[in-house]
């Protein structure tokens, strides 16, 4: 079974064969590109990811170990609204996998899984997300992601004043 | 007061903090939930009133939450002071306004020039609206001048309840032809809002100069009008592809008129034809535009929606 040998930035190595590696989409084609760099076809390919740590890493090989049997969809089927697989068929063991991480954890996850384009992580992490956003007050979800209004003059107060109008008609 | 509202504010802040973790935002690289494709995936999750609340979060939430909402959520305004705000809120700009989908049900309007005005706001996609008969000539223009995006629209017309109710429409300016073109109106509904009544002015030419500026126009229907065949013979209407006239009749000069014209081809055919239609006739019509070999009470064949409703004493059809 060919190997490859993934890297976090911290240094620690994971050893995973090639053909889970690929459903990820950045792995794939860094795989790919060291096949075509390599005069030695038999050479173990070695990616270093440097803007994922260890922990999250082996979180996200983790989770395709699990889906590794999954269709895999073109990457825009199913998107029409910008939703994805989540929706249909969010597994009993995404549930607990998802459960014990705190939100820190999870905003790692969705990083890690947006760079290493893995779609059915990044779709079951932002529902995740949403679920934690939906029904708070504007200042609690400025204060708990650090997001700034940046709103100018009259512009947040023209806003609520569209927002009255849309929820009284 | 103040001071208690301060207590009550920051207490809340510190909650919501022990609830999501207070600092974690410190440690990523960057901030994920500014990302156009994370927060994509987390707002399609979203209801119409959580979407509205993003819109006060920050600049790039309210773009993306407002451009959601543009695609899937619609308004009925029912009174008039409504209108009123409606119209203040988008007078200097209605891009930003996060609905484009508007049912316009009036029952009395005291002052109609409101109406007229919401009919000129650009970024309207969806329109149904009822239209007194005296505005209809100057409602059809102010729609084709203005709402270039429209795309699907309805148009309920009442009926004059009197000769005097009616705007003569002087011959140099009945055509509308430099009024510009709707590119993007694929669907258009004429429906009377009282089937009760005639119409007594037809404004007929306004109608056709209308359909004929909706370039690309796929479905047309017409409920309990009363004057088709004038807009018939005007309107070329190549690329429609459904065509239904409910609760009027179709006559024999009607059939005649769209079977002279060439490039119409139609997918769908929903129609009561008049008593005096010949059954050649009508096989013919349907044999050439719209691709069915013959006509019955429910017909469908080769993917072709036909459904013809013949007069009750008329021989059947075969």
């Amino acid at each position: 079974m060919a190997l490859v040998r993934v890297i976090s930035s911290d240094g620690a190595a994971f050893l995973v064969s090639q053909r889970l590696a690929k459903r990820s989409g950045k792995l794939k084609t860094e795989i790919e590109t060291f096949r075509k760099s390599s005069d030695n076809s038999e050479a173990q390919p070695e990616i270093r990811i440097v803007t994922i740590r260890a922990e999250i890493l082996r979180l996200v090989l983790q989770w395709l170990q699990q889906h590794q049997n999954d269709p895999v969809l073109p990457a825009n089927q199913n998107e029409q609204d910008g939703r994805g697989d989540a929706e249909m068929g969010q597994s009993q063991w995404d549930r607990d996998f998802l459960a014990p991480m705190d939100l820190g954890i999870v905003m790692e996850l969705i990083l890690a899984a947006n760079h290493l384009e893995v779609k059915g992580l990044l779709d079951i992490t932002c529902k995740l997300v949403e679920s934690k956003i939906t029904g708070r007050t504007v200042d609690e979800i400025r204060t708990a992601f650090k997001l700034k209004s940046d709103f100018k003059g009259n512009e947040e107060e023209q806003t609520r004043l569209e927002n009255r109008w849309c929820v009284e008609n | 007061m103040n001071v208690l509202a301060a207590l009550l504010r920051s207490w809340r802040l510190s909650k919501a903090d022990e609830d999501l973790g207070p600092c974690f935002m410190d440690s990523l690289p960057y901030n994920p939930l500014l990302n156009p494709l994370i927060i994509a995936k987390v707002f399609a999750y979203s209801g119409q009133k959580d979407l509205l609340n993003y819109r006060l979060v920050c600049k790039s939430w309210n773009g993306f939450a407002t451009s959601l909402l543009q695609s899937n959520s619609y308004a009925t305004v029912r009174q008039e002071s409504d209108l009123k705000r409606l119209l203040r809120l988008t007078k200097h700009s209605s891009n930003s306004f996060p609905i484009t989908r508007f049912y316009i049900k009036l029952a009395t309007l005291d002052n109609t020039s409101h109406l007229l005005k919401t009919l000129s706001m650009p970024t309207i996609v969806s329109l149904k609206v009822v239209i007194p008969s005296k505005l209809f000539p100057q409602s059809l223009r102010t729609i084709q001048q203005h709402m270039k995006s429209l795309r699907h629209l309805v148009i309920c017309r009442l009926p004059e309840l009197s000769f005097e109710a009616i705007v003569s429409v002087s011959a140099d300016t009945e055509r509308a032809t430099n009024y510009g073109f709707m590119p993007k109106l694929i669907s258009l509904t004429l429906r009377n809002g009282n089937p009760n009544r005639n119409f007594l002015a037809t404004y007929d030419l306004v109608v056709s100069d209308f359909i004929r500026s909706a370039r690309s126009l796929k479905s047309l229907d017409f409920c309990d009008w009363n004057c088709l065949a004038r807009v018939f013979r005007e309107c070329p209407l190549d690329s429609l592809k459904s065509l239904r006239v409910i609760g009027g009749k179709v006559s024999e000069g009607d059939l005649v008129v769209l079977m002279n014209k060439k490039e119409l081809k139609l997918e769908r055919f929903v129609a009561r034809v008049d008593r005096s239609v010949r059954k050649e006739l009508l096989d013919q019509f349907l044999k050439m535009r719209v691709g069915a070999a013959t006509s019955s009470n429910c017909k469908s064949g080769s993917g072709v929606k036909v459904r013809v409703t013949l007069p009750l004493s008329s021989s059947p059809p075969s």
